[in-house]
């Protein structure tokens, strides 16, 4: 099984199975164009990290034998469920500045189920939370005037008629 | 992906891309939607993506449609969204409770409190609207008119009349003859531009919609005559299907549609022209017993409920080879017929009494309430073998005695189920559990229909009346508030106000309490529990009426 090389944007050097790296369409696409052996030279990955790039080869690992995703379905008729596996969840449990890494690696690598995985894990920190309980997970300025304040009071009065 | 184009991002989730973000917004469901709305400015600015609606408003349009009125599989996501909202202020509910939407957004909004409001298991207010001189006979039949806002209604002496739903109040009534007979209404349906109405005498009138302002809606065009009686008829696009004894009959409809305005002098009239006869007879069973009562077609699928403990599936042999699905009508080759039968008695009427069929769901299940009452819920299998896999035993045991028979029942979706009897309303979660019944004080339940935002009674008092589950609409003049029985006495029918003086007469003579009249039948089985929604006016009066008797009582003054 050939290895190839992939370079973070710490200049950190890590080998990886062919076969892996290629749950990244990115790296897959890549790889095609090149046409030839990569085996001595590392590709560079200029925007994700060591640290996040080992944690994405970590789930590559783990789910080089799935079965490749279904080619881009109807997303209306799509199923919305945020079910996440056991071993994903267990994954994902790093803090919040890692699990956006990881989101934004696997978008900009092109890995479509970690993209999917970790947006549910978002999902799911967002769902049945109230206004106040988001800001507080997230971090966020409540940056409304007073007097939009007041309207999201009134329309929620309303609401709960 | 922004509706304004600004790459404005959410506080929070740094840096994400916008397609990002709309992937998590997707994920969410609508009530965390709407909280993303009042968390901060740059959140409440990515949660009015269109985007983030359209999978929610496709998914509430299939359940409440039941996959019967599929959108075209071709069409593109902003035209999907053009189509829905098009749909949605037309051909969804008769009251205009989507009239103000101009976004996806909006329509998610209202289908939310409308949803919250059936799950609730109490309707929001109330009206009758009979109660001046238009039905003076009893109710025989009703259908909904979505593009004109209406219900309309035919009672046993030949008169159909027209109500706006959001008023309450009656703007047309005709009665429509044939070769100098006044046709009695059995049932009425009511398709895009066409109205059809099967009479007691068989005759099946064709009416078309008069856009030119006339003064009756619809105007007759036509009739055609079914081999035997019809006993249920539904509109498929320009194809009437009608339900006799032991067949199904299929009528093309086009030249009433195509047709210009009605009987133009030297045209010939436009005719149906039967296009095929489905034989649903059984040799076992007498034809007087194979009556279709309850039909509805989907996915070049019929199905039938009929008489006593049975009900029928027809699928045409295009559909079971899978190559191209023609409609039913349009396969030559005769299709195949599945029996399926109800528990206890082997498929035998008892009393007269039918079986009835509803789509539930999405994903082809049928709801059947055998001959006594008792609901089922069935997943049509596509194996060769004619059975039928219930998706669970009895999802709603049978009603007790004597109101055992059901008028009809309704899914709304996946969430809700209705039981109509002759003399409530029950209301079931999607899996059985009871949550709420609304008593009809008019009279005998005869006919129901259910929008989307109200449930409409037709009872054999001449009785009409319109529980609404839409928030903020209510009629004051004709009743207000949760069916209530200060409400419903207040607004009767006259033919009502006649028997209640009757009746008082005879109480008082009898000296019988009126305040507090025997009920009967209400009672509900003791295993199931009922959750009484905390708003439930029903009872509202009795503690003032227990107040009131209590002060004529001696009270036992304390020692001081």
């Amino acid at each position: 099984m050939s290895t190839i090389k992939l370079l973070s944007s710490d200049n950190a050097e890590l080998a990886v199975d062919k076969e892996v790296a290629e749950r990244s369409i990115l790296i897959k696409n890549m790889l095609e164009d090149v046409g030839g052996d990569m085996s001595d030279q590392a590709i560079p990955i200029p925007n994700v990290n060591e640290a996040v790039l080992r944690k994405v080869i970590e789930w590559c690992e783990h789910h080089k034998s799935d079965p490749p995703p279904p080619a881009d379905e109807d997303s209306d008729s799509r199923k919305k469920s945020t079910d996440i596996e056991e071993w994903d969840q267990k994954f994902m449990q790093v803090d919040q500045e890692m699990l956006f890494e990881i989101i934004l690696a696997a978008n900009y690598l092109d890995i479509k189920p970690l993209l999917d995985v970790g947006c549910k894990t978002v999902a799911n920190m967002i769902k049945g939370k109230s206004p106040e309980e988001i800001r507080k997970t997230f971090n966020i300025q409540n940056d409304f005037t007073p007097e939009e304040e007041d309207q999201i009071r009134r329309e929620n009065e309303w609401a709960e008629e | 992906m922004a509706a304004d184009g600004i790459q404005s991002g959410m506080d929070g989730l740094n840096g994400f891309p916008n397609e990002v973000l709309a992937l998590i917004l997707e994920l969410l469901d609508l009530e965390s939607l709407f909280k993303c709305y009042d968390v901060c400015q740059s959140w409440r600015k990515c949660s009015l993506w269109e985007s983030n609606y359209l999978p929610h408003v496709i998914k509430a349009y299939t359940e409440i449609t039941h996959g019967t009125r599929q959108l075209p599989a071709t069409l593109s996501g902003s035209e999907k969204t053009l189509r829905l909202k098009e749909l949605f202020k037309t051909s969804i509910s008769a009251l205009p409770v989507f009239a103000a939407c101009g976004t996806l957004r909006d329509i998610a909004v209202v289908l939310h409190r409308l949803d919250k409001s059936w799950l609730s298991g109490c309707n929001t207010s109330y009206a009758s609207l009979n109660t001046g001189d238009v039905h003076q006979m009893p109710l025989m039949c009703m259908a909904i008119d979505t593009e004109s806002g209406s219900i309309v209604t035919g009672d046993s002496g030949g008169i159909v009349a027209f109500w706006n739903v959001s008023t309450g109040c009656c703007y047309s009534k005709s009665i429509f003859m044939s070769s100098g007979h006044r046709n009695v209404p059995r049932h009425i349906e009511i398709e895009g531009d066409l109205l059809v109405m099967t009479s007691t005498g068989g005759v099946v009138v064709v009416l078309k919609r008069d856009r030119s302002g006339g003064s009756t809606p619809f105007i007759r065009m036509g009739e055609f005559f079914p081999n035997i009686r019809p006993t249920s008829i539904r509109i498929e696009g320009h194809i009437c299907i009608v339900g006799e004894a032991g067949a199904v009959s299929f009528w093309d409809l086009s030249m009433f549609s195509k047709s210009g305005s009605p009987s133009l002098l030297g045209q010939d009239p436009p005719f149906a022209s039967l296009l095929m006869t489905i034989d649903t007879s059984n040799p076992n069973i007498p034809l007087s017993e194979s009556q279709v009562y309850s039909l509805f077609y989907r996915d070049s699928q019929l199905y039938l409920g009929l008489t006593g403990n049975r009900m029928q599936q027809i699928i045409s042999q295009s559909k079971k080879s899978w190559t191209a699905i023609k409609e039913l009508w349009e396969s030559e080759e005769p299709p195949h017929i599945r029996l399926a039968l109800g528990p206890g008695s082997q498929g035998h009427s008892s009393g007269g009494s039918q079986s009835k069929l509803c789509p539930i769901g999405s994903d082809g299940d049928i709801l059947v309430s055998w001959a006594d009452s008792s609901i089922y819920r069935l997943a049509s299998n596509t194996d060769e073998e004619l059975v039928w896999e219930p998706r669970s035993d009895c999802l709603i045991p049978a009603a007790l005695w004597p109101y055992r028979d059901c008028v009809g029942i309704y899914a709304r979706g996946e969430q809700v189920i209705c039981r109509v009897k002759r003399n409530e309303i029950e209301i079931f979660l999607g899996n059985g559990v009871p949550i709420g019944r609304i008593p009809c004080n008019l009279g005998d339940i005869s006919c129901v229909l259910i929008d989307p935002a109200f449930i409409a009674l037709g009872t054999r008092e001449a009785g009409l009346c319109i529980y609404y589950f839409a928030p903020g609409h209510q009629i004051l003049a004709l009743g207000q508030g949760p069916s209530s029985s200060v409400a419903t006495n207040s607004v009767q029918t006259p033919l009502l106000k006649r028997k209640h003086t009757y009746k008082r007469k005879y109480q008082e003579a009898m000296g019988m309490d009126l305040e507090n009249p025997l009920v009967v039948g209400t009672s509900i089985s003791p295993n199931l529990s009922l959750r009484v929604p905390v708003n439930n006016t029903l009872r509202a009066s009795s503690p003032r009426l227990a107040l009131e008797s209590k002060t004529n009582t001696k009270i036992p003054v304390p020692a001081p």
